[in-house]
Order: structure tokens, then C-alpha cells, then sequence
């Protein structure tokens, strides 16, 4: 091989193939080196008697033809085009993509802040009430847990118709003193009068009796203070029912029924 | 409106300024100029009508809104050109599946057609021989043997659309006629098998 066509390697040479076939190699050099070549490659001879057949049977094949006037209904079409583009858009058309997403988006965002906004004052309502403190949630449990408040009323109010009942007692025994006592009541002496008269037998027990009382009346006088404390009390006491009484109309029914069932198990 | 009376044979430097300068039948007359040379360079990548005839309006829609922006570096037809292919690669990229499977269709079709020799097919036959033998093809083969046999473009305007080195195009465009060749043959003997 000459010297001269060493420059173009074997590959340089065969991708020229196609064009040294259409007559399209200007470079008188390089068609040469492919005619070289040619006679004493064989691999190089086949390639080209196979790019032959292949243009011939590519020049023997045509594309199917678009339908007639097409061409000239072409740029019609192209205008058409153009101007429905150009025609100015709706409002949804020209946002970008960006709002014509958000814009929907919107009342969901509204939603999850206000739910997250709830959540959020929820916490720091009971971080400022200190429910986070184990102990201090305790003992808010304790006073929110409705059985055990229940039982307390049940308690207190049954502690409330002892004392209640016990004070009852009290005001009564005073009553009787009252009644009994010579110088509160002039029917009671008259009664003692009455008593000494008729009967003398029985006029050692009246003294002992009135000495007795007398003595509980001196004890009572004595205590006068108590009796005026009772007295207080008695009026306290009718205050105090009235509170019950409120607070015992304010709970519901069933809590009414079951307050009557705690008393009545209380035998008050 | 310019004053200048332009017609089809104006040169693309011409019609283009009178396109800038607001003439709307400058737009019209490049149409009519390359509508033909941008529908086959785009028919026979895309291999079907419909699709080349979306493709020719879409190209031409791209020229009309982008045509104040050609600074006249390259070649108007090279510019038109680059836009054909790439929609065109595209197109073939988006529906590459379905393209194949309508191959493989046609495929099935020829080999139970007819049982006649090469030389006897009709034009028909040859025409889909043709398309599914250019179907078979890789894509940048495609588009090479496209613009080097079918529009004569030369290397450097091939490099210059597809922004590859002009040996390597030279390396396409031989082994897109190799592959054709292959693909013939293999349905030649496919056709003797069938007709043994």
C-alpha cells in the first residue's frame, strides 16, 4: 500500500463508503486510499457490495405521499394555529403552574392551621395550668374524677344531716328547757303551781324535778352562750340549708337520686 | 408592511427582516418555502403522516414565536432544520414504545402477505419494508441518514444540527445503512423460510 494513503486508517476509510458509492467524496486522496484499499481488503469489498444493494433498494422505495393539497392547506392550518394561540387566555390560563395549584390548595392549608392552631393552644393551655406536673395532674384528676366527687358530696352531705340532725336534737332539748324553764315560760309555773297543789304527794319529785332542770337551766344559762351559738347555729343552719339546697337542685337527677340513696343508706 | 415585494425566491435574510419589521405574509411566504423540506425531514423520522403533520405546524409555530430571536449565525434552513429534528427525536423519544409495538404489528402483516421474491414486491410492500427497516433504526442513526441521504445535507450542516462531531455523523450514517441492510435481509429470509 502507498505510503501516501497510511494517513486514513481502515475505519476512516470504511465510514466513506456511503459516500464514495453517491459520488460524494471531493478529496481525490482519500477516494483513492478507499480504491486501495478495496483491492486488497475483502472485508472492505463486502461492506460495499452491501451498501449497494442497500441504496438500490433504496432508491427503489419511496414514502407513501400525504393525502393531495395538503400543502397548500398547510399554512392555512399553521395560521389557525397561531391565532388560537395568540388569542388572550382566562384568568386560570395565564397563572403559572405554581397558583393554579396553590390557589385549590388554599382552603385544605386553611384547615390544617387551624386544626394545628387548636392543637397548639391546647398544649400551652395546659402547660399555664400546669397539667404537665405528674403530681399536680393527680391531683386535678382527683378533683375532676366525678365518682369520687360524687362521694364526697354523698360525704359531706351526710356529715352535714349528722350535724344537722345532731343540732335538731340540741334545739329540741332547749325547747323542752324553754318550755319548762319557770321564768321564760309563766305556763310552766302555773303548771308547777297547778302540780303542788292538787297532789302534795307528788311535790317532792317536782322540786327535784324543777332542781334538776333548774340545774340544766343554770348549766344552759350558764352556757347561755352556747345557747346563743345554737341560736346562730339554728340560724346558720337555715342558711346552710338553703346552700344545700341549691347546690343539691343543681346537680342532675340521677346524682339527686343517688345523694337521697346515700342518706338513706346513712339512716339519716 | 415593508414596500419590499418579496416572493418564495427572496432570500431568507429578506423575508426575515420584513418578518421583524411586523409583514405578516413574510411568515407565509417561509412557510410555503419549507413546508415540504420540514414535513419529509420529519416524515421520514416519525414514519407517519398524522404525526408529521402535527409535528410541521408545531415547528413552524416554534419559528413564528421565535423568529425575532434568529440572529442569522447559521444557515435559516439550517435553524429550521435543527428545530425538525429535535422535534422530531422527541416525538419518536415520547412514543417510543408505541412505535415499537406498531412495528411489530406491521411486521407480523408482511410476512403472512404475499410470498413473492425481492425483486418482484410492489411498491407498497417496499414502501413499508422501507419505513419499518428506517423504524428499526436508533434514533440519531435515523435523523443522520435522513438529512445525509434523503436532503444531501452535508456533514458539517448534519455536526451543526445534531451538535456532534462531523466523524462521528460520517459513523451514523454508515451503520444506519448497515443496519437497513440488515434489517432487509432478515426479512428476506424470514419470507424464504415461510415460503419453504
Amino acid at each position: 500500500m502507498d505510503a501516501k494513503y497510511n494517513k486514513y486508517n481502515i475505519e476512516e476509510l470504511k465510514f466513506n463508503l456511503p459516500d464514495y458509492i453517491s459520488n460524494n467524496i471531493s478529496d481525490n486522496e482519500l477516494s483513492d486510499a478507499i480504491e486501495n484499499e478495496l483491492k486488497i481488503n475483502p472485508d472492505l469489498r463486502k461492506d460495499l457490495d452491501e451498501l449497494k444493494n442497500t441504496f438500490s433498494f433504496l432508491e427503489t422505495s419511496e414514502f407513501a405521499a400525504p393525502p393531495v393539497n395538503y400543502f397548500s392547506n398547510l399554512p392555512v392550518k399553521i395560521n389557525q394555529r397561531i391565532n388560537t394561540n395568540e388569542q388572550p387566555k382566562g384568568f386560570l390560563d395565564r397563572l403559572s403552574l405554581f397558583w393554579k395549584i396553590l390557589i385549590p390548595s388554599i382552603p385544605a392549608i386553611i384547615i390544617i392551621c387551624i386544626i394545628l392552631f387548636n392543637s397548639l393552644k391546647d398544649d400551652s393551655t395546659e402547660i399555664m395550668s400546669g397539667n404537665r406536673d405528674p403530681v399536680k395532674k393527680e391531683l386535678i384528676q382527683k378533683e375532676t374524677d366525678p365518682v369520687e366527687n360524687k362521694n364526697k358530696i354523698t360525704d359531706k352531705l351526710s356529715d352535714d344531716s349528722k350535724e344537722k340532725t345532731f343540732k335538731n336534737e340540741i334545739h329540741k332539748k332547749n325547747n323542752i328547757k324553754r318550755s319548762i324553764h319557770p321564768l321564760r315560760n309563766n305556763n310552766v309555773s302555773e303548771d308547777l303551781t297547778n302540780l303542788k297543789s292538787p297532789d302534795t304527794a307528788k311535790l317532792p319529785q317536782i322540786p327535784q324535778l324543777s332542781d334538776e332542770l333548774l340545774a340544766d337551766n343554770i348549766e344552759s344559762n350558764e352556757d347561755s352562750n352556747n345557747n346563743e351559738e345554737t341560736d346562730i347555729l339554728y340560724i346558720n343552719e337555715e342558711g346552710e340549708d338553703e346552700d344545700l339546697n341549691d347546690e343539691f337542685l343543681n346537680f342532675t337527677p340521677a346524682e339527686q337520686q343517688e345523694i337521697i340513696d346515700n342518706l338513706i343508706k346513712a339512716q339519716i | 408592511m415593508t414596500g419590499i415585494n418579496l416572493n418564495i425566491k427572496s432570500d431568507d435574510e429578506e423575508i426575515i427582516e420584513a418578518f421583524i419589521k411586523g409583514d405578516q405574509n413574510a411568515f407565509n411566504l417561509l412557510v410555503r418555502k419549507y413546508q415540504e423540506r420540514v414535513y419529509w425531514v420529519i416524515r421520514k423520522i416519525v414514519l407517519n403522516h398524522d404525526d408529521a403533520d402535527d409535528l410541521t405546524q408545531e415547528v413552524f409555530i416554534k419559528v413564528y414565536s421565535s423568529l425575532n430571536d434568529f440572529r442569522g449565525d447559521s444557515k435559516f434552513f439550517t435553524y429550521i432544520y435543527r428545530i425538525s429534528v429535535n422535534f422530531s427525536l422527541n416525538h419518536i423519544a415520547k412514543n417510543k414504545k408505541i412505535l415499537h409495538k406498531t412495528v411489530n404489528i406491521e411486521n407480523t402483516d408482511v410476512s403472512s402477505k404475499d410470498k413473492k421474491a425481492d425483486e418482484e414486491m410492489d411498491a407498497f410492500e417496499r414502501t413499508k419494508l422501507l419505513e419499518e427497516a428506517i423504524a428499526s433504526l436508533p434514533e440519531q442513526q435515523r435523523a443522520v441518514f435522513n438529512m445525509r441521504y434523503y436532503e444531501n445535507l452535508s456533514y458539517d450542516d448534519i455536526s451543526g444540527i445534531m451538535n456532534k462531531s462531523t466523524g462521528g455523523m460520517k459513523a451514523n450514517y454508515f451503520h444506519a445503512i448497515k443496519n437497513i441492510e440488515k434489517f432487509i435481509k432478515k426479512h428476506r429470509l424470514s419470507e424464504l423460510m415461510e415460503q419453504n
